[in-house]
């Protein structure tokens, strides 16, 4: 075998696809040839290596904003007419009809929609705009680091929880219950809207107190005698 | 001879466990591909159905396997986060149209190399404020260069970078995320004649650059 047609095999000689009859000319090639030798010791090494890189995670966000992207999409289509499904296919003639009208249709729409006769976007329009979006965008990275905070300070909260009297426990339960109850109030309205940005900001706000609260509760846990043995779930 | 297939596996495996709405697998941690693909075609219509927790048992089930294609594609982790967000939603919109669980994860796959390809091309457009791969925790954590027979990872992060479209997603899908030559074949929408012989090139395309630049001490064999 010469070294051109070794090199060929040498690709499915790694992945063991090689039949037995070029399997052993292959070998008997290897045998007496560094250089393919070589090449075969290096192809192996990065096809080892290139199994062995490590499987990347992406941030929580990603998902935050899928999420949020598929909340406003779903609201969206709730309050606007609906998804229409597409007709059954049509016969050939018909269909060509029918492209002729979209495109004419589509022609008709840009006029309408872009007004080439007038000026495009006012430029206080187009700022309105990109700002609305960057808003949503703020708020929706806003919301996951809520989330992160949230989370940590009731693994905090949790850790510790029989570090406080019963009574004041109970005193921070019923708090994070009414925070808890404002939180869902506004999440259903972002839900019904997504783009109003009021109730956007009125459940950070709720997020906020709710980070609040259980700063506070885990603060007093620590102040708190060790003796005092108490627990509340969250 | 043939390596196992670690992100294939990973994404076919992936733990659903700490959502209690969903089954665990056996005793044996281990599920068949019948159960694998019942699981998954539950998923897919209670997602279809806009049941957000099944979106997200989908998107945990797959996040870490394409994330980490299109990373190693564009070679910038916030595209990638990009790519990420548009396959998903793209896919997510689309559930009720999947007939077939057991090809779901190719057709995810083809839309990621797809929408990888396409922040690609726009980045040589608009150059965006970057985070490059080597800013990914795990990348940086790799050692960096092994001439002396070390950890060739970090280099040949970079060379894969480097590597025309088609030899990259071949090589992506067949030598990182373990796919096997017929899989791709479907994926790309290419012979498997074809995903072979870019295989081929593109590893030995890597072997040149990481030889030019000393990452690869070669000639192990010669005496």
């Amino acid at each position: 075998m010469k070294c051109r047609v070794a090199r060929k095999n040498i690709s499915a000689y790694l992945e063991g696809t090689l039949d037995a009859e070029r399997l052993s000319a292959l070998e008997n090639h290897l045998a007496s040839c560094a250089d393919c030798r070589a090449l075969l010791d290096d192809l192996r090494e990065i096809a080892g290596q290139a199994k062995n890189l490590a499987p990347l995670d992406p941030p929580d966000k990603v998902w935050f904003k899928i999420r949020a992207e598929l909340r406003e999409r779903r609201a969206a289509a709730a309050a606007g007419p609906g998804l229409v499904r597409a007709p059954a296919r049509p016969r050939f003639g018909f269909r060509f009809a029918l492209a002729s009208t979209a495109a004419l249709l589509v022609v008709a729409a840009g006029l309408v929609v872009f007004q080439p006769w007038k000026p495009g976007l006012s430029p206080l329009e187009a700022e309105k705009a990109a700002l609305s979006r960057k808003t949503l965008d703020k708020l929706n990275e806003a919301e996951w680091h809520y989330h992160e905070a949230i989370r940590a300070l009731r693994e905090a909260v949790e850790s510790q929880s029989g570090s406080l009297d019963r009574e004041t426990a109970a005193v921070f339960a019923a708090n994070i219950g009414i925070v808890d109850a404002s939180i869902e109030a506004c999440r259903q309205a972002v839900r019904s809207d997504p783009r109003d940005l009021r109730a956007r900001n009125a459940l950070l706000a709720s997020y906020g107190e709710k980070v609040q609260v259980l700063t506070a509760w885990a603060a007093a846990q620590k102040t708190a005698a060790p003796e005092s043995k108490a627990s509340v779930a969250l | 001879m043939e390596c196992p297939a670690p992100a294939a596996i990973l994404a076919k495996n992936a733990v659903l466990a700490d959502n209690s709405c969903y089954p665990e697998r056996d005793s044996a941690g281990i599920m068949t591909e019948s159960k694998e693909n019942a699981q998954l075609a539950d998923l897919i219509r209670q997602g279809a159905e806009g049941d957000e927790r099944a979106l997200e048992a989908i998107y945990r089930r797959f996040k870490r396997p394409l994330f980490s294609l299109a990373c190693r594609y564009t070679g910038n982790a916030s595209a990638a986060e990009d790519v990420l967000q548009e396959v998903f939603l793209r896919v997510f919109t689309r559930l009720g149209e999947v007939n077939n669980p057991a090809t779901f994860s190719a057709w995810l796959y083809r839309i990621t190399i797809n929408a990888s390809l396409s922040q690609l091309r726009a980045s040589r457009h608009e150059r965006r404020a970057a985070v490059p791969l080597g800013d990914v925790e795990d990348v940086l954590a790799a050692p960096a260069v092994g001439a002396d027979g070390g950890d060739l990872r970090r280099p040949l992060e970079d060379a894969i970078r480097e590597l025309p479209a088609r030899l990259k997603s071949v090589f992506l899908l067949h030598d990182v995320q373990g796919f096997k030559h017929e899989e791709i074949s479907s994926m790309l929408g290419l012979s498997t004649g074809t995903t072979k012989s870019h295989l081929f090139k593109a590893r030995m395309r890597l072997r040149n650059r990481l030889l030019r630049t000393g990452a690869l001490a070669s000639g192990k064999s010669k005496e």
